[in-house]
C-alpha cells in the first residue's frame, strides 16, 4: 500500500516539477488560490448550518458570513483562473524554449531530421491543437487540482462528520469509486481517440489542401477537389468511427455511477432526517450535513484535471525522451560568443579525406570523395542532379557528420576544432526565410549582435540598396505579410537578403564563403549583376560556389565535377574544355542550345 | 443572413443529421432545469418536515432530494458526450465538407490570393464542429434562462422583493461583457507575437532551417528572440485577463450584495413568521447553485459572442460562394484547335493591387504551335498562363477559344481539355502511382503512368524508389522525401497524364533540373507537342527565365510589367534588337567569351 502511494506520488511529481519554471510568488498564489477555493463548499455548507441554528435570535453574522462566502468565493475563482494563467504560461514558455533549444544545440542536422525526433519534436512542441493535447503548464496545474480536489474532498467530510462520522464511509468510498469509473470511461476514450492519429493527421493533410495556395491551380486542372475531399472523409471516418461508437458506451455506461451515487446518497439523507426528527436534532447541523454529503459527491466527480494531467504526459515524456537521445550529440558550444570576429587571420586550408556519406538506409551519396579547398581560391562544383554536390555542402557546413573519411582544417578535423563554423558563410539552397524584421534577418547571419553599420553595409553589397529604398522603414521592416507594414519579398528578394546575411557572417570574420546555387531565382539580369558584384567582395576570402548553371562557373579558379559521389573531374573552365570530358559535354549541351535554338537534338544515346 | 437565421439552419442541419440525439439533447437539457429548480423545493421540504418534527415526509422529501441531485449530476455527464457526439458528425459530415468545397470548388482562384478570405478560411477550417457548438451553445443559454427563471418563480413565491436578484444578475451579465472587450483587444495585440513565437520555434526543431542556423551558430540569438516573442504574448495576455477579471469580480460583488440581502430578507420574514427555516435553507442552496448558473449565463453569453469567431467566417464564405454565382458557361470544350488561341485586349488586375498584372495583352497563338512566354519577375508571364486556364476571369478583354470566348466554355470541360505543370507544384504526400496518377483521374492506367514517367524523365526516379510506384512519398507520413528536383519530375509526370490535351501548359518546369535532364525533358516534351498537336492542333505553352529554354519556340511572346512588348520567333526578335535581344545577350554572353551576333 506504502509503495503504491510512492509510486503514484513519484508520478504526480513528475507533472509538479514543472512549477519549479513559475517563480516562487506564483506558486504561492496558485496554491493558496487553490486551496480556498476547494475548501469553500465546505465552509459554504457549514455557515448555511449555522444562520439556520441562529434563525431566533442574531443572525447578521451567519448572514455576512454567507454573503462574504459568495463573493470570495466567486473573486478567488476569478482570481485563481489567472493565477493558474501566469503559471501556465510560464511553464509552457520554458519548457518550448527548452525543446528549441535542445534542438538547436545537437551539434548535426542528422539526428533532428530523423523520423522519430521530428515525430518527438511534434509531440513536444506543447502547441495543442485538438482536445486531447494537453500542454505541461495544464498537465501541473491540473497535477495540483487533483491533489486539492482531495483536500476539498476531506474538507466536506470534516463537516459531515461533525454530524456523524459513522455517515464517512458510506459516502467517500461510493464517491471514490464513481470518481474511479468516471475516469476509466474517459481514459478509455481518450486512448481510442489517440489509437487513430495517424488518420487524423492524413486528414488534417487532406482537409488542408483544399485551401492552400500552391496546390490550387493543380486542384482545378486535374479536377482533384472531390477526390481530394474524398479522401479527407475517408481518413476522418477510419479516425472518428470508433471514437463516435464509443460516445455511445460512455452514455450506457451512466446508469452505475447514477445507481452507486443514489443509493449511499438516499441512505445518508433519509438517516440525517430521520434521526434528527426523532432525537429534535439541530436543525442547523442537519443542514449542514446534508449540503456537505452532496459536496462530498460534488468534490469527486471533477475529471478535468485528471485528463488535463493525462493530456499532457505524452508532451512531457517527449521532452524527457528528446533529452535523452539528443544527449549524446552536443557540440562543444563556444565559450565565449564574443571571440567572434576572428579578424584579419588567412582563410584556412580544407581538405576532404576519402569522404563517404549516405542518408540513412538509402544508397551513399558520397563514395570516397577526395578534394583540398585552398586558401583564397573560387572553387566551384558542378555535377549531375544527385551526385552529391548539396551534401558536400552539407558535410562541409558540419550540418552532417561523414559516415567515412574527414574534413580538415588547417590539419584539424573540423568536428574538433572550435572555431570552424565561424570561419564559415554559407548561402543555402533552401535558406532560412525568417518573418522578422530585414536587419535581425542578417543579423541573424553570426551568432551575437554586431554593429548596424555593418549590417547596412551587407545588405548593400548583396544589392537590397534598391528595396530598402522604397520601404519606409528600411531595415526595420518586418517581413511578415500578414502585418499591414510587413513587406513580401519575392523570390529573387529573398534569396538576395539570404545573400546578404552571408556577406555579414564574412565582415565578422568569416572566411570561406559557400554558395548552393544562390542564382536560382534570379532572371538572367539580376543574375550577371550578382556575380560582377560578387567579385569584389571575395577578395581574400575563399569561395565554394555549386552551380548547374554552368555560364556561371566558368569565372572559376577551378572547377570540380562530381559525379557517382567522387570527383571526376577538375581544372580551369579552359583545361576541362580541352579535356573533352564530362563538363565539357554538359557546357557543350547548354551552350549549344542557347546559341542554336530549341529543335537543335543532342544525339540520341549521348544522354543517359 | 443574420446570426439568428443561420442558427436555425445549423439547427435544422442537427435536427435531420442526428434526429435522436438531437431530440435527447432538448429533452435532457430541459429535464436539467426542472430537477435544478427541484433540488431547491426538495430541500425546502426536507427542512420544513424536520421542524415539524414529521419524520414520515421528512425521510420522503429526503430521499427526493437525494433523486434529484444524482440526477442532476448523471444528466450532466450523459449530455456532455451527446452533444460532442453531435457537434462533431454534422461539423464533419455537413460542415467541413462545405467549407472545403468553398475554397476547392469555385472555378477560379482569385481568392487564395484575397487575404480576406485567407484569414477566413484559416478561423473556420477544421473547427467545423466549433461552428456546429454554438447552436448548442445557444440551446444551452436557452435551459440556463429556464432554470434562472423557475429558480425566481420559486424565491418569488418566498417574497416579490427576491426578484430584485434578478436586476443583479442583469447587471452583473453587463459587468462582465464589458471586461470581455479588453481581452479581445489584448488577443489582436499580441496576435503578431504569437506568430513570431511560433514561426521561430518551427524553424527551430526543423532541419531544414537547422543547417543554417548551426552554421552561423546563431542557436541561442532564436532562443532568446523565441523566449522574448512569448514572454511578451503572455504579458499582454495576462493584462487583458486581469482587466476581464477586474470586471468580473465588480460585476459578483453587485450578486453577491443582492443575494445576501435576499437571504437576510427571508431570513428576517421567518422570525416574522411569514416564512419557515425551509425558506432560508432553499435561497441559501439555491443562491450557491445560482451562482454556478449565473456563471454558466455568463460564460455563455461570452461563448455565443466569441462563437462570432468562427461563425462570421463561416458565415462570410458562405455569402462569398454564394456571390460568385453558378458557372452558367455550358459550351463544350472543342474537340481539336483549327484556328488557334487569340487574346483580345486582355487585361487583369488582382484583387487590393493597384496595378494592373496583366494590360491589353492581344496576340494570336496559331493551333498547332510551342508558345514561349519570357519576361522578368512579375512581369506577368504566370498570371498570363492562368487566364489561359481559365484560373482567372478577365477584368476586361477575352481569351477566344477558336472564336469563341472562353468564360463561355464550360470550365470544367476546358480543364478536361488541358494539362500543366506549374512552378508551384504540389507535393502530395501519397503513393507515387496517386501523385502521378491524379494527373488524369478518369483515365489513369498504368500503362499511361508508364508513358507519363517516361515523358518526364522520371524513370530512374521511379527505379530508385524502394517499394516502386506504391512508395509513399514525402516525410509527412513517414515516405520517401524527394528533392526540389525530384518532386518537379512528379509533378512533370503528372503533367504527361492526359494523353490529347488542346492546351498544355509548362510554367517554369525545369528550375531544378540539371543541364542533361532539362535537356531531356525539352526533348521529349518538343516531340510530344508535335505529337499532339498533330492529332488536335494543340498550343504547347512554355514560361521560362532561361532563354536557352525558349529560342526554338515558333512564337516567343515577350513580358514586362503587365504588357506584352515583343512577340515573334527567335531570329525576328534578335533582329530587332528590342528587350528581348538585349536579355539573351546577357545569358548568351556567359557561355561564350566574345558576344554573340
Amino acid at each position: 500500500m506504502l509503495h503504491r502511494v510512492r509510486a503514484v506520488l513519484r508520478h504526480r511529481l513528475k507533472f509538479l516539477a514543472h512549477l519549479r519554471s513559475c517563480d516562487a510568488g506564483t506558486v504561492a498564489a496558485v496554491i493558496a488560490l487553490g486551496l480556498a477555493r476547494v475548501l469553500l463548499p465546505a465552509a459554504g455548507a457549514a455557515v448555511t448550518g449555522w444562520l439556520l441554528s441562529s434563525l431566533d435570535g442574531d443572525f447578521t453574522r451567519p448572514l455576512l458570513f454567507l454573503g462574504a462566502i459568495l463573493l470570495v468565493g466567486q473573486a478567488i475563482d476569478i482570481g485563481s483562473r489567472w493565477a493558474e494563467f501566469l503559471a501556465v504560461s510560464r511553464i509552457n514558455l520554458v519548457h518550448r524554449a527548452e525543446v528549441a533549444r535542445l534542438a538547436t544545440e545537437v551539434a548535426t542536422v542528422d539526428l533532428v531530421e530523423r523520423d522519430e525526433v521530428q515525430d518527438l519534436l511534434k509531440t513536444a512542441a506543447a502547441d495543442p491543437t485538438e482536445w486531447v493535447e494537453k500542454t505541461p503548464g495544464e498537465g501541473a496545474i491540473g497535477a495540483l487540482n487533483v491533489l486539492l480536489g482531495y483536500v476539498g474532498l476531506l474538507a466536506t467530510a470534516a463537516v459531515v462528520a461533525a454530524w456523524s462520522p459513522w455517515l464517512l464511509p458510506g459516502l467517500i468510498l461510493p464517491a471514490l469509486l464513481v470518481r474511479h469509473l468516471t475516469i476509466g470511461l474517459w481514459k478509455r476514450h481518450y486512448l481510442i481517440w489517440v489509437e487513430g492519429i495517424e488518420h487524423h493527421r492524413r486528414h488534417q493533410y487532406w482537409g488542408a489542401l483544399t485551401a492552400s495556395r500552391a496546390e490550387a491551380k493543380e486542384l482545378r486542372i486535374f479536377g482533384l477537389a472531390d477526390w481530394i475531399i474524398d479522401r479527407r472523409q475517408r481518413e476522418m471516418r477510419a479516425h472518428l468511427e470508433p471514437v463516435w461508437a464509443d460516445d455511445g458506451a460512455i452514455v450506457r455506461a451512466q446508469w452505475k455511477p447514477f445507481l452507486i451515487t443514489l443509493l449511499p446518497l438516499i441512505a445518508v439523507f433519509a438517516a440525517i432526517a430521520s434521526v434528527t426528527v426523532d432525537q429534535n436534532g439541530s436543525i442547523g447541523l442537519a443542514s449542514a450535513a446534508l449540503a456537505a454529503s452532496w459536496g462530498v459527491f460534488n468534490a469527486a466527480s471533477g475529471v478535468g484535471p485528471m485528463i488535463e494531467m493525462e493530456g499532457s504526459r505524452p508532451g512531457i515524456d517527449a521532452l524527457a525522451e528528446l533529452r535523452r537521445l539528443l544527449a549524446d550529440d552536443r557540440p562543444n558550444r563556444p565559450e565565449q560568443p564574443e571571440r567572434l570576429d576572428a579578424g584579419t587571420a588567412e582563410p584556412p586550408l580544407v581538405r576532404l579525406e576519402g569522404v563517404r556519406f549516405g542518408y540513412g538506409r538509402h544508397r551513399e551519396v558520397l563514395q570516397g570523395l577526395d578534394l583540398e579547398i585552398r586558401p583564397g581560391e573560387h572553387l566551384a562544383i558542378v555535377g549531375f542532379n544527385g551526385a552529391g554536390k548539396s551534401t558536400l555542402i552539407k558535410l562541409l557546413a558540419g550540418a552532417y557528420r561523414p559516415t567515412g573519411g574527414r574534413i580538415t582544417c588547417d590539419g584539424q578535423d573540423i568536428d574538433a576544432s572550435g572555431d570552424w563554423r565561424s570561419r564559415l558563410a554559407v548561402v543555402f539552397q533552401d535558406f532560412v526565410r525568417y518573418r522578422l524584421t530585414i536587419a535581425e534577418n542578417i543579423m541573424l547571419g553570426r551568432l551575437g549582435t554586431g554593429e548596424r553599420d555593418t549590417v547596412a553595409e551587407a545588405a548593400a553589397e548583396a544589392g537590397l540598396g534598391g528595396l530598402l529604398a522604397t520601404l519606409p522603414q528600411g531595415l526595420d521592416t518586418s517581413l511578415d505579410r500578414s502585418l499591414e507594414d510587413g513587406a513580401d519579398l519575392s523570390g529573387g528578394q529573398w534569396q538576395q537578403l539570404a545573400l546578404a546575411r552571408a556577406l555579414y557572417a564574412l565582415k565578422r570574420g568569416a572566411k570561406i564563403l559557400i554558395l548552393d546555387e544562390p542564382t536560382a531565382h534570379l532572371d538572367v539580369r539580376s543574375e550577371k549583376q550578382l556575380f560582377d558584384r560578387l567579385d569584389g567582395l571575395t577578395e581574400g576570402v575563399t569561395t565554394v560556389l555549386v552551380s548547374h548553371r554552368l555560364s556561371t562557373v566558368r569565372r572559376a579558379d577551378r572547377i570540380v565535377l562530381i559525379e557517382e559521389g567522387t570527383v571526376k573531374e577538375q581544372g580551369t573552365h579552359d583545361e576541362l574544355m580541352e579535356r573533352d570530358g564530362e563538363y565539357a559535354r554538359m557546357y557543350r549541351i547548354q551552350a549549344k542550345r542557347l546559341e542554336s535554338g530549341f529543335d537543335d537534338r543532342i544525339e540520341e544515346g549521348e544522354l543517359i | 443572413m443574420t446570426y439568428t437565421r443561420l442558427w436555425a439552419h445549423l439547427f435544422a442541419m442537427c435536427l435531420r443529421r442526428e434526429p435522436l440525439s438531437s431530440w435527447l439533447l432538448i429533452g435532457l437539457l430541459t429535464l436539467n432545469a426542472v430537477v435544478f429548480a427541484g433540488i431547491g423545493l426538495a430541500l425546502k421540504s426536507t427542512v420544513d418536515a424536520i421542524v415539524a418534527g414529521d419524520a414520515g415526509s421528512a425521510v420522503i422529501w429526503a430521499c427526493t432530494t437525494a433523486g434529484a441531485y444524482a440526477l442532476d449530476q448523471s444528466i450532466n455527464a450523459v449530455a456532455y458526450p451527446i452533444r460532442a457526439h453531435i457537434t462533431e458528425k454534422v461539423g464533419h459530415f455537413e460542415i467541413e465538407p462545405a467549407i472545403m468545397r468553398a475554397s476547392a470548388k469555385l472555378p477560379e482562384i482569385d481568392h487564395l490570393e484575397h487575404q480576406e478570405y485567407l484569414d477566413r478560411i484559416t478561423a473556420v477550417r477544421g473547427k467545423s464542429w466549433a461552428v456546429v457548438g454554438t447552436v448548442w451553445s445557444v440551446v444551452e443559454a436557452g435551459s440556463t434562462v429556464v432554470r434562472l427563471a423557475l429558480t425566481l418563480v420559486i424565491l418569488g413565491n418566498v417574497s416579490a422583493w427576491l426578484l430584485v436578484m434578478l436586476l443583479c444578475i442583469a447587471v452583473q451579465i453587463w459587468l462582465d461583457r464589458r471586461g470581455q472587450s479588453g481581452q479581445k483587444r489584448a488577443e489582436l495585440d499580441l496576435a503578431r507575437h504569437d506568430r513570431t513565437q511560433r514561426h521561430l520555434f518551427q524553424l527551430g526543431v526543423s532541419g531544414k532551417a537547422g543547417k543554417e542556423i548551426r552554421t552561423a551558430e546563431v542557436g541561442p540569438n532564436l532562443i532568446d528572440r523565441l523566449t522574448a516573442a512569448s514572454e511578451r504574448v503572455r504579458t499582454i495576455r495576462a493584462r487583458g485577463q486581469l482587466v476581464s477579471a477586474s470586471w468580473s469580480v465588480a460585476g459578483w460583488m453587485v450578486f453577491a450584495l443582492g443575494y445576501t440581502a435576499v437571504i437576510g430578507l427571508v431570513a428576517v420574514r421567518v422570525r416574522d413568521g411569514q416564512a419557515t427555516a425551509g425558506d432560508v435553507m432553499m435561497a441559501a442552496t439555491i443562491g450557491a447553485l445560482l451562482r454556478e448558473v449565473v456563471e454558466k449565463a455568463v460564460w455563455t453569453t461570452a461563448d455565443a459572442t466569441g462563437s462570432v469567431r468562427v461563425l462570421e467566417p463561416y458565415l462570410w464564405l458562405k455569402e462569398y460562394v454564394e456571390g460568385r454565382g453558378a458557372d452558367t458557361a455550358e459550351t463544350p470544350a472543342p474537340r481539336r484547335l483549327n484556328d488557334g488561341i487569340t487574346l483580345d485586349a486582355l487585361t487583369f488586375s488582382y484583387q487590393g493591387t493597384c496595378g494592373a498584372a496583366i494590360e491589353d495583352v492581344s496576340v494570336h497563338l496559331p493551333a498547332g504551335s510551342v508558345v514561349a512566354v519570357v519576361g522578368e519577375y512579375g512581369s506577368g508571364k504566370s498570371t498570363l498562363v492562368k487566364m489561359l486556364a481559365k484560373l482567372h476571369r478577365p477584368r476586361s478583354g477575352r481569351v477566344l477559344i477558336d472564336g469563341t470566348d472562353l468564360q463561355d466554355i464550360d470550365t470544367e470541360s476546358w480543364r478536361t481539355a488541358m494539362s500543366a505543370a506549374f512552378q508551384d507544384f504540389g507535393r502530395y504526400q501519397t503513393t507515387f502511382a496517386e501523385a502521378v496518377g491524379i494527373g488524369d483521374l478518369e483515365h489513369g492506367t498504368a500503362d499511361a503512368r508508364r508513358a507519363a514517367v517516361s515523358a518526364a524523365d522520371a524513370e530512374v526516379l521511379l527505379s530508385r524508389l524502394p517499394d516502386g510506384e506504391s512508395t509513399q512519398l514525402g516525410s509527412e507520413f513517414g515516405g520517401v522525401d524527394l528533392s526540389e528536383g525530384q518532386w518537379q519530375k512528379v509533378a512533370l509526370a503528372r503533367s504527361c497524364m492526359r494523353p490529347e490535351p488542346l492546351l498544355f501548359v509548362l510554367d517554369e518546369p525545369t528550375a531544378s533540373l540539371d543541364a542533361p535532364s532539362e535537356n531531356a525533358v525539352f526533348e521529349s516534351y518538343t516531340a510530344r507537342a508535335k505529337s499532339i498537336a498533330a492529332a488536335t492542333g494543340a498550343v504547347t505553352v512554355i514560361v521560362s527565365h532561361r532563354f536557352s529554354t525558349v529560342a526554338g519556340a515558333d512564337l516567343i511572346l515577350v513580358m514586362k510589367q503587365g504588357r506584352l512588348v515583343e512577340s515573334g520567333s527567335h531570329g525576328e526578335l534578335l533582329d530587332a534588337g528590342g528587350l528581348y535581344a538585349e536579355l539573351y545577350r546577357i545569358h548568351a554572353d556567359s557561355y561564350v567569351d566574345n558576344p554573340l551576333v
